[in-house]
């Protein structure tokens, strides 16, 4: 294998008896734990609407303050409790759960599919193309996200996730397009674009069948930093009382408990969960993230014989 | 006398020295002439050290480098302002094989994946079966077998596999020209002679020529029937492999020549040698003589011109040497 | 006969060496029980094709394995002193005064920010208490032996072409007059003229020094030019090792007659010799002869132990049974 440059022994990769059988050779740690903890986000938003009655998310469907069930006072049939205007808290953490991921994948999709094209066209093509597409990039980099968005936010109506999606999105494609402009200027050298070059391969042949397959751990990183990126985002509007009023997100209930001072009010069943979901979900996408990112490198240079 | 199939005009590529660039522009390829006939088939070599512009040459052949200034014609059109169906024509009459047997495989795909490319675009096969038989049979030439070959990685072919399979694709074309920059200089020696006997091979049973750029002349000896020596982005010395092995007239080749180890150990280098500092030479003055700060002949005029290639004798021997030309009054 | 040969002192002596790279799917074998030795004043070339573990001798010598890399058995001795026994300070003591590098692709081993005089000047002044005015002279002095002008002095490595890096390599390695010079393919990457001039460096500096060379390459020809002695390895093991003439003239392992003929001459056109390349697994090295695989002399004798170095004559030994059935040179 590789060779380091310190005298001490490479560790040996880590493999889960799973990895083992299914020779999944590149899967490590950081990949493992992370990857675990977005699925188990994720089935508990898609498979709790089967075990949960999603009707009780609703404003007035359920008895008002419960504290949850190990709390005196607490029922059984509202087990994390509810809020001021009677919504139960498991309910909406079911239906915002989901809904908080649904914004963050699509405004990451976007962002990557224009990256893709972007970047690709300057890297590729070079020249004037490649000098404007950096320009732009580069200074929509710069902007203050956060601000910009609040501004968009309070002009636009914003009805459902989807279009709040679109609007994050405006801010995911520089990312992406960075990242596949680079990796492309460096594909675009090598021997086996030559060939194909030589074997009257079109572009669009040689972007798609011989550049991307090699770019893919760098794209995956990238798709799920966007991910993380569009969450803390979309967060951040809805905490500030800027998302999207009809549908129960995480960020709209810790709106909600800030509002009506569930800190000071002791209700901490009303502004916790949603935070440790959140918690949860960075995390697991950050250690994703990084998990491809040492994957990319060390396929980089074990690459050769 | 056939008409050639790739003419080259007057080759010139400069790099950098542009308004933003402080140093000066770095002349490769200088005014350099070739024509590369199909009949008979032959292999032309195009020998010279690094900075000599073989590779800039090779590149430009194969239509990855624009020129500055000057034309290569295939069948008498510009390669760089050929449509897209004359492209595709060029691409299959002229094929290359590169010297990193392995840069030039894709690491995400096996090795089936680069014969599928040449099929398509090609239109080489109608069917599947006749496209398994054509690369089985382009395989055989070389001396491998589908079977053991196609559903590989690169990775887990050795490196005279993979320089053959490179090889194998090039034939499935029949191209009528295979640029082959330094095919042996990554493969081991005891495997070198495998692959040079199928370029001859190629080039006795099959009609196909060969460039073949290296900078070892004891290969090109062995197979070489016409060789070019550029020195610093000219031709030195251009003729018949043998006559300009036996018999160099450019005081570069002859220094060159002179300088190649002989595996004998009771033969060793007949004069020391000494070098002015390198840097000194490359950017030297443009109009003078490439070779002459290190030339044991120089004269006062070579300083004012690059001197053209004169011939030798009767023969298509030439060498760009003032020594050589037949005005000179000394 | 009395053996003159035997009365030089050795000055490197490698004894049963072996160094193995541990993978997860198995040991490689990368050295497999080298025996040789390098006598004061002579030049021994390690000659062999990618894999053969040339390069893992060497920086086993220099006590440079890098994990998964382990030596797993075997003695180094320079002058008599076991490397294996020492501490890491100890080595680092010795390592430049007694045992020099002249690296392979030495472009890329030259600090890029640094002048050449700090370069070579911090390389010595880190073993020898010199400073000053005297360390200064003493790098143009260096310099001077390597046939560089004084005003490399003040360069940086990016102002030098690659003949001229290669040569401040050398003077680096001849700064503290060690008895060892190493060299790994010091002139791959050169033009063939250039090459000349290194090589000749590299002899000059040895007649003037009374050097011991151990030059590792892959270029016959260049073998044949510079050297006393050849040892040929192959897949990590020693096969034969001889007077260069003998092993140019009359190779007596299999391998070395195929690395012989394959060399292309500049003398006459002769038809391409061309033999099949079939290796083994490294991890799986078969029983026996290494090089049985590709062997056109091999029998039964060859497949059941691994044939130990046999004297064929004075100086000149080969691993290969066959050699019993052969009249000697």
């Amino acid at each position: 294998m590789t060779t380091s440059s310190t005298s001490a022994p490479l560790p040996q990769p880590f493999r889960s008896a799973r990895a083992r059988r299914l020779n999944l050779s590149w899967v490590n740690i950081k990949l493992a734990i992370g990857a675990t903890m977005i699925l188990a986000v994720l089935l508990f938003g898609l498979i709790g609407p089967f075990f949960w009655d999603t009707e009780l998310a609703y404003v007035g469907s359920s008895p008002r303050n419960l504290p949850p069930m190990w709390a005196e006072k607490g029922r059984a049939d509202h087990p994390l409790g509810s809020e001021s205007m009677g919504r139960d808290m498991l309910a909406q953490l079911i239906v915002g759960t989901p809904s908080s991921l649904k914004v963050g994948f699509i405004a990451a999709s976007i962002g990557l599919g224009v990256g893709l094209i972007l970047g690709s066209c300057a890297g590729y093509l070079g020249g004037r193309v490649d000098t404007v597409v950096r320009t732009i990039s580069d200074s929509v980099v710069t902007i203050p996200s956060l601000a910009v968005l609040v501004v968009i936010a309070a002009f636009v109506k914003m009805t459902d996730t989807t279009v709040m999606a679109l609007i994050l999105a405006l801010f995911a494609w520089p990312g992406p397009t960075r990242v596949v402009r680079a990796q492309v200027l460096s594909l675009r050298e090598r021997g086996y674009v030559r060939m194909a070059q030589l074997s009257a391969a079109s572009v669009p042949e040689i972007m798609f069948m011989e550049m991307l397959p090699n770019m893919l751990p760098w794209l995956a990183a990238s798709f799920t930093g966007g991910i993380s990126g569009a969450i803390l985002g979309a967060t951040g509007l809805e905490v500030l009382g800027l998302g999207p009023t009809r549908v129960p997100s995480l960020g709209m209930i810790i709106n909600y408990a800030t509002t009506a001072s569930a800190l000071l009010r002791g209700m901490y069943w009303w502004w916790f969960p949603p935070m440790l979901i959140l918690m949860i979900i960075f995390t697991g996408f950050f250690l994703i993230t990084i998990g491809l990112d040492e994957i990319a490198n060390p396929r980089l240079r074990g690459v050769k014989a | 006398m056939a008409e050639p199939i790739l003419q080259i005009k007057s080759a010139t590529k400069t790099f950098g020295g542009g308004f933003l660039d402080p140093n000066p522009p770095l002349v490769a390829l200088k005014d350099f002439n070739l024509d590369i006939y199909e009949e008979p088939a032959r292999i032309t070599t195009i020998a010279g050290e690094s900075g000599s512009g073989k590779t800039t040459l090779a590149n430009a052949i194969l239509g990855f480098l624009p020129l500055t200034s000057g034309q290569i014609l295939y069948k008498g059109i510009d390669i760089y302002s050929m449509n897209r169906q004359q492209r595709l024509a060029y691409r299959k009459e002229v094929q290359a094989i590169f010297q990193d047997p392995y840069e030039v495989y894709n690491p995400f795909w096996r090795v089936q994946h680069i014969f599928d490319l040449v099929v398509r675009r090609f239109g080489l096969a109608q069917t599947k079966q006749e496209a398994r038989d054509a690369v089985e049979d382009a395989l055989n030439l070389v001396g491998l077998r589908g079977d053991e070959i196609l559903e590989k990685h690169p990775h887990q072919l050795s490196g005279g596999q993979r320089q053959r399979v490179m090889v194998a694709r090039a034939y499935m074309l029949r191209p009528r020209l295979i640029v082959a920059d330094e095919p042996v200089s990554a493969v081991d020696a005891s495997l070198r002679a495998m692959i040079l006997d199928i370029m001859l091979r190629l080039r006795d049973e099959h009609r196909i020529s060969f460039l073949y750029i290296t900078h070892d002349l004891s290969t090109a000896y062995q197979i070489g029937d016409e060789m070019v020596i550029l020195f610093q982005g000219i031709t030195a010395e251009m003729g018949q492999t043998t006559q300009i092995v036996e018999n160099p007239k450019h005081p570069y080749v002859q220094e060159l020549i002179a300088s190649i180890p002989a595996p004998n150990p009771r033969r060793k280098w007949a004069t020391e040698i000494k070098l002015p500092p390198e840097d000194v030479m490359r950017f030297g003055n443009p109009n003078s003589c490439r070779f002459y700060p290190r030339c044991p002949h120089r004269m006062e005029h070579c300083l004012n011109a690059q001197p053209p290639l004169y011939k030798i004798d009767t023969t298509d021997h030439e060498a760009a040497c003032f020594l050589y030309d037949p005005q000179a009054s000394r | 006969m009395t053996n003159v040969h035997m009365e030089i002192p050795k000055v490197l002596e490698v004894n049963d060496l072996s160094v193995h790279y541990l993978t997860p799917r198995g040991a490689v074998i990368a050295a497999n029980n080298v025996n040789f030795y390098i006598r004061q004043g002579e030049i021994v070339g390690l000659v062999g094709e990618s894999g053969c573990g040339k390069t893992t001798v060497a920086m086993a010598i220099l006590q440079m394995v890098q994990s998964p890399g382990k030596i797993m058995a075997g003695e180094i001795k320079i002058n008599g002193q076991n490397l294996l026994d020492l501490s890491e300070a100890e080595l680092r003591r010795r390592r430049w005064r007694e045992l020099a590098l002249v690296p392979q692709g030495a472009m890329n081993s030259l600090n890029p920010v640094l002048k050449i005089k700090e370069q070579m000047g911090d390389a010595i002044a880190a073993h020898e208490p010199i400073r000053g005015r005297a360390l200064k002279e003493r790098v143009l002095e260096l310099l001077d032996d390597v046939g560089l002008p004084a005003r490399v002095y003040n360069l940086y490595p990016h102002e030098l072409s690659g003949g001229m890096k290669q040569r401040v390599c050398i003077a680096m390695a001849i700064a503290l007059n060690p008895p060892i010079i190493i060299a790994d393919e010091p002139t791959s990457a050169l033009d063939v003229v250039v090459q000349r001039v290194v090589a000749q460096t590299l002899l000059d500096v040895k007649r003037r020094l009374g050097v011991s060379m151990l030059m590792i390459g892959h270029d016959m020809g260049l073998q044949a030019q510079m050297v006393n002695r050849v040892a040929v390895m192959y897949a990590g093991n020693l096969v034969e090792i001889g007077p260069v003439e003998a092993i140019f003239e009359a190779p007596q392992h299999p391998y070395t007659q195929l690395l012989i003929e394959a060399i292309p001459s500049i003398d006459e056109r002769k038809p391409l010799k061309v033999t099949e390349g079939l290796t083994h697994d490294l991890r799986n090295p078969p029983p026996g002869c290494i090089f049985q695989f590709r062997c056109p002399l091999v029998r039964e004798a060859c497949l059941e132990a691994r044939p130990p170095l046999e004297r064929v004559a004075a100086d000149h030994f080969v691993a290969c049974p066959i050699y019993r059935y052969r009249r000697p040179a």
